[in-house]
């Protein structure tokens, strides 16, 4: 229950002057409930009108416009407002539309508005800009206040570039309906003045520059790429940004031109649902964390690249929607194996501290930590590839192995074998006895002239040249090459790395979705719950706070969703669905109310107990299940406000 | 047979003192001289200077070597007992010599886990002496304490080891040695008695005289000043007799140290028995008429009045003893007849009394012993110490001197057998 749990804290951001204007009152509320814990000053405006008005007379970081207002819509308030404030600092405006599409199919719209947040609203993302994306509104380039990011509607206009910063989260749907050439970017940065002259194919700042014969006949297969760096911003490849944006499923595949760092490119293809594509390398030197190399073809073998890029095509058609359309780095993890069809494979890597890489785009340590809980959740199944050593002060598993003194870890030893001398009984290192080419006893003063008879070497004696302490047992230690620490051969750190296969059960995840895992696989996840429910949970948390009022929400899953889906069709298991929760609401009362969500539905009851519900849950669900003649395969999981943290 | 022990009897009564002297000239030639000898000093001197002496002062360093040959199984205990000395040392140095066992290993474990200060292992055979020697160029301290892996000590053991180290002219101290295993056979019971009375009290006799020997192998603590000045140990075997009579030889003193306990394991069977005392019966002749003959020759530099009467004393109590006992045996039944086994018991049981006497003083003098459960083998101590022990020394002798068998025994390797003096 973490995640609920920091929804519930806030996250204290620096405070920002918000503007609401929307006219459904349940998102107003929540709006304003979750801006409000995060610290920020939040007005309300209920129509068009009342937004203009409150945006003339007061000044604000943010203003979120539902584009469908009474009396006056999202875009007029927006041109309005900006009418002759040419140069004027302004907020950043965010349209809140169920119509995407809509929306962008005037050029105007993506003049005025900065961001297009879809409906339902994802509370995260409306934080993320409200947090993250007022930065530019005030201090942008004032000559051109408004210039949309993506769609490039007045060219030749320099790129503003601080303003991608806030475009970090890919569920932000971007304005690039089209995908001309006259919407291309004109990217006369700075750096590269090169002129816009390619064609629509390539539209690349790498035209001018020669094109390997094997990139042209890739590029000639017919499929849309994305190349690196030429598509992304290139001021801002570390702050994950895109120039060119595609509808999910309109790219085909990523074309690495030049040597990019993996944390730039994972956070990149994460941040913009990229992951799934695969990879061709035309660098030649991320070969192993790219899925087909380009280099490495001769000019008539680019139909592997089409089998490629085709076998991902099919893989990524097999993913639920559930999947494609996750937030967890582990959903995507799976995905990216899935679609790439390649287990997760170790490999030594000297580069990284960790001493590990794996055959994908992220780092080791992301990885390892992942998979493990994926394994613990029985989604992957771990084959034991090495263990490493790692240094107890930094984590580092570069570290060097060597004998080393006893008495002062020094490694500077050298070893000497030992004479005994049978007469005399004396012991010690030969150097002890050498007198010229002579052996002679240094006890005894005799000659040892025979090997076997008068004398011989019982073994090796190592001695230290730092401390003179000698022994036949130099120790073994450990030194790290990053931070230098020390540590005893024994009493060094051990972690086991492990390549990893994906099992039934995830090919069975990625394939039906979360209903095939059951809900107790997953915790509750708060960016999963509806909309009104987060706003409802919210009022009751608070009023938990305040007098201990104790409230239950049950997490309702459909075991057998995929089965009635595959058997009946998914219309049967809907209007099961649909009756189940009918059922569910008569049964729990008035003090209660039933939310419908994508995989899950809930409910969530006033006034009650957790533990009381769980006692009443077998009733509960007999009632709810009354009249169904499918089966459902309903069950129900209870929370209370503990688990809220 | 009732009328021959009565008339036994009745002629050993109607003798007189002077031909009673004679019947048993053996006893009063050996035998009560030795006894005398015992008695008067552990009457004389009560307590031993050394013991009342201040611990040696906090500065000097304690070493202690273990060499050991295939102990994989007490090496471990061995030196964790080391650490649960009331005086731990300030120093452990392990030497596996040779060992075809995983000693090697366990000492390379011990060091790592700071058990012990210093390990060696050697890949062949050295001998003891050999690599107490390896051992000794590690030693840091100026007390070197030298034992034994299969002994355990008493919490004080080392404390008060040291103590005589105070006399600047102590060059060695050695440990008093007692059985561990007296309840285990019949000849480990005998040994403890012997132990006892001629380790223990004999010791501490010989002590009061400045003629203690041998430091015992098993533990004894040197000087390291004066071992180093007499080169360390010299090939064995007989090891620790080597080297006291060089220390000595060289002018240290030696010192025995009863309230420094040592428990060994002693031989549970005859053969066992027999076996390790030809074995030392036979080092102690090589090493003193063949190697240290000098200390009797009169004209050679080394010779002393004290080192005469020692080795006279040894040789009076020890060799000829044990050849006159054959002799004494034959003449008894060739002048007695019948009458001799009657003479015999007679003698044993006077022994029996001096016994129970001489060995209520050791007990006296050694507390630390549950010596009770020893007295009922006191009966047929006198048996096993006067007649079989004496018969063992005398077929090692014999074999010594006609066949130098001590170049022989697998004690010390055979390469060392061969070339040492
Ligand atoms: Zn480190
Ligand atoms: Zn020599
Ligand atoms: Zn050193």
């Amino acid at each position: 229950m973490a995640q609920a749990q920091v929804e519930f804290a806030g996250q204290q951001a620096a405070g920002r002057r918000v503007l609401v204007a929307e006219d459904s009152s349940i998102t107003q509320d929540l709006l304003k409930l979750v801006l409000t814990q995060r610290g920020h000053q939040v007005d309300i405006a209920n129509d068009g009108q009342e937004a203009l008005h409150a945006l003339r007379s007061s000044s604000y970081d943010v203003a979120l416009l539902d584009f469908h207002l009474p009396k006056m819509d999202g875009l007029q308030v927006a041109t309005q407002f900006l009418a002759g404030r040419q140069g004027l600092s302004r907020p950043l405006f965010v349209a809140i539309t169920g119509d995407v599409e809509g929306l962008l199919k005037h050029p105007e719209n993506c003049e005025h508005f900065d961001e297009v947040v879809p409906k339902p609203l994802n509370i995260d993302v409306v934080c993320g800009i409200v947090e993250n994306g007022t930065e530019t509104s005030g201090t942008g380039d004032a000559a051109q206040p408004n210039v949309v990011e993506m769609v490039k509607a007045a060219p030749a206009e320099p790129l503003p570039p601080a303003r991608t910063a806030h475009a970090q989260r890919e569920i932000i749907q971007r304005p690039a309906t089209k995908r001309s050439a006259a919407e291309r970017p004109v990217t006369q940065t700075p750096d590269t003045q090169t002129p816009d002259t390619q064609t629509p194919v390539s539209p690349s700042r790498e035209t001018q520059k020669t094109v390997s014969p094997v990139r042209s006949a890739i590029e000639d297969l017919g499929y849309t790429f994305l190349r690196w760096p030429d598509d992304f911003d290139p001021m801002q490849q570390s702050a994950r940004s895109l120039l060119a944006t595609p509808q999910p499923g309109e790219a085909d595949a990523i074309l690495l031109c030049e040597a990019v760092r993996m944390e730039d490119l994972s956070e990149l293809l994460q941040s913009h649902d990229l992951h799934l594509l695969p990879i061709i390398d035309l660098t030649g030197e991320r070969s192993a964390g790219t899925d087909v190399s380009g280099v490495t073809l001769s000019y008539g073998e680019t139909g592997k690249i089409r089998d490629v890029i085709e076998a991902f095509h099919d893989r990524r058609a097999c993913i639920h929607d559930d999947l494609l359309q996750s937030d967890d780095f582990g959903d995507k993890l799976l995905g990216r194996m899935f679609t790439s069809g390649k287990d997760l494979i170790a490999r030594y890597d000297g580069a990284d501290t960790g001493f590990i890489a794996f055959n994908t785009i992220v780092d080791a340590a992301t990885v390892g930590l992942e998979a493990t809980k994926l394994t613990e959740n029985g989604l992957l199944r771990p084959i034991f590839f090495d263990r490493l050593h790692e240094c107890g002060h930094c984590g580092s598993a570069r570290l060097n192995v060597r004998e080393e003194c006893p008495e002062c870890h020094s490694a500077n030893l050298s070893e000497e074998p030992y004479l005994h001398h049978f007469r005399c009984a004396y012991q010690g290192p030969e150097s002890d006895f050498r007198s010229g080419d002579d052996l002679i006893c240094p006890k005894c003063r005799r000659e040892l002239s025979h090997f076997g008879r008068d004398y011989d070497k019982p073994g090796i004696m190592v001695s230290c040249a730092t401390c003179g302490t000698s022994t036949s047992e130099p120790t073994v230690g450990f030194v790290c090459v990053d931070c230098a620490a020390r540590s005893d051969g024994e009493a060094v750190r051990t972690r086991d790395v492990f390549s990893y296969a994906l099992t039934e059960k995830a090919v069975g995840y990625l394939e039906a979705g979360e209903a095939f895992l059951g809900f107790t696989q997953k915790s509750l996840r708060f960016s999963d719950l509806p909309f009104d429910l987060v706003v409802a949970l919210n009022e009751e948390a608070r009023r938990y706070n305040q007098d201990q009022t104790s409230f239950a929400l049950l997490n309702i899953a459909y075991e057998n969703e995929r089965e009635i889906d595959i058997e009946h069709g998914p219309r049967k298991f809907t209007q099961a669905r649909d009756l189940f929760l009918e059922n569910l609401r008569a049964a729990l009362g008035p003090h209660s109310k039933v939310f419908r969500g994508r995989g899950y539905d809930y409910a969530l009851i006033n006034q009650s107990s957790p533990d009381d519900v769980r006692r009443d849950m077998t009733g509960i669900l007999s009632q709810a299940n009354a009249h169904i003649r499918l089966d459902i395969g309903a069950s129900m999981t209870v929370f209370g406000p503990k688990d809220f943290g | 047979m009732y009328a021959l022990i009565a008339d036994g009897f009745s002629y050993l009564q109607s003798q007189s003192g002077l031909s009673l002297l004679l019947l048993f000239w053996y006893v009063f030639i050996f035998e009560i001289p030795r006894y005398t000898v015992n008695f008067a000093i552990a009457l004389l001197f009560r307590k031993h200077p050394g013991d009342m002496a201040p611990d040696l002062i906090d500065g000097e360093r304690i070493s202690v070597i273990v060499a050991g040959h295939n102990e994989e199984d007490a090496i471990e205990r061995c030196v964790l007992a080391l650490h649960e000395q009331s005086r731990p040392p300030d120093e452990i140095i392990v030497v596996s010599d040779g060992s075809t066992d995983r000693m090697a290993e366990k000492i390379g474990t011990l060091l790592r886990h700071g058990l012990i200060d210093s390990a060696h292992a050697t890949e062949l055979r050295a001998g003891k002496s050999a690599a107490v020697n390896l051992a000794d160029r590690s030693v840091t301290g100026e007390i070197m304490i030298n034992i034994d892996c299969d002994c355990s000590f008493d919490r004080h053991a080392f404390r008060n080891i040291v103590k005589p180290f105070v006399d600047p002219d102590i060059g060695a101290v050695s440990g008093n040695i007692l059985v561990r295993n007296p309840q285990k056979s019949l000849v480990t019971a005998f040994q403890a008695i012997e132990y006892l009375i001629s380790v223990s009290m004999g010791k501490q006799a010989a002590a009061q005289l400045g003629q203690v020997t041998c430091a015992s192998g098993a533990f004894s603590a040197f000087r390291q000043t004066a071992l180093h000045g007499v080169g360390g140990m010299d090939a064995g075997g007989g090891e620790d007799l080597d080297v006291t009579l060089r220390l000595r030889q060289a002018g240290w003193k030696i010192d025995f140290a009863e309230s420094a306990i040592c428990y060994t394991d002693v031989p549970d069977t005859l053969t066992a028995l027999t076996r390790q005392r030809f074995r030392w019966e036979r080092d102690a002749v090589r090493l003193r008429y063949r190697k240290h003959i000098d200390l009797m020759n009169p004209f050679s530099p080394q010779f002393n009045w004290v080192e005469l009467v020692h080795e006279v004393e040894f040789f009076f109590f020890h060799i000829v003893a044990a050849i006159a006992l054959p002799i004494y045996l034959v003449w008894l039944f060739f002048t007695y007849g019948d009458l001799a086994p009657i003479v015999l018991v007679a003698a044993q049981a006077g022994l029996v009394v001096m016994d129970v006497f001489t060995f209520s003083l050791a007990a006296i003098a050694t507390p630390k012993v549950r010596s009770r459960t020893l007295l009922p083998y006191l009966l047929g101590y006198s048996i096993f110490n006067g007649f079989l022990m004496r018969f063992i020394r005398i077929a090692a002798y014999m074999q010594e001197w006609v066949f130098k068998a001590s170049y022989k025994d697998t004690y010390v390797p055979d390469k060392v057998h061969r070339v040492r003096g």
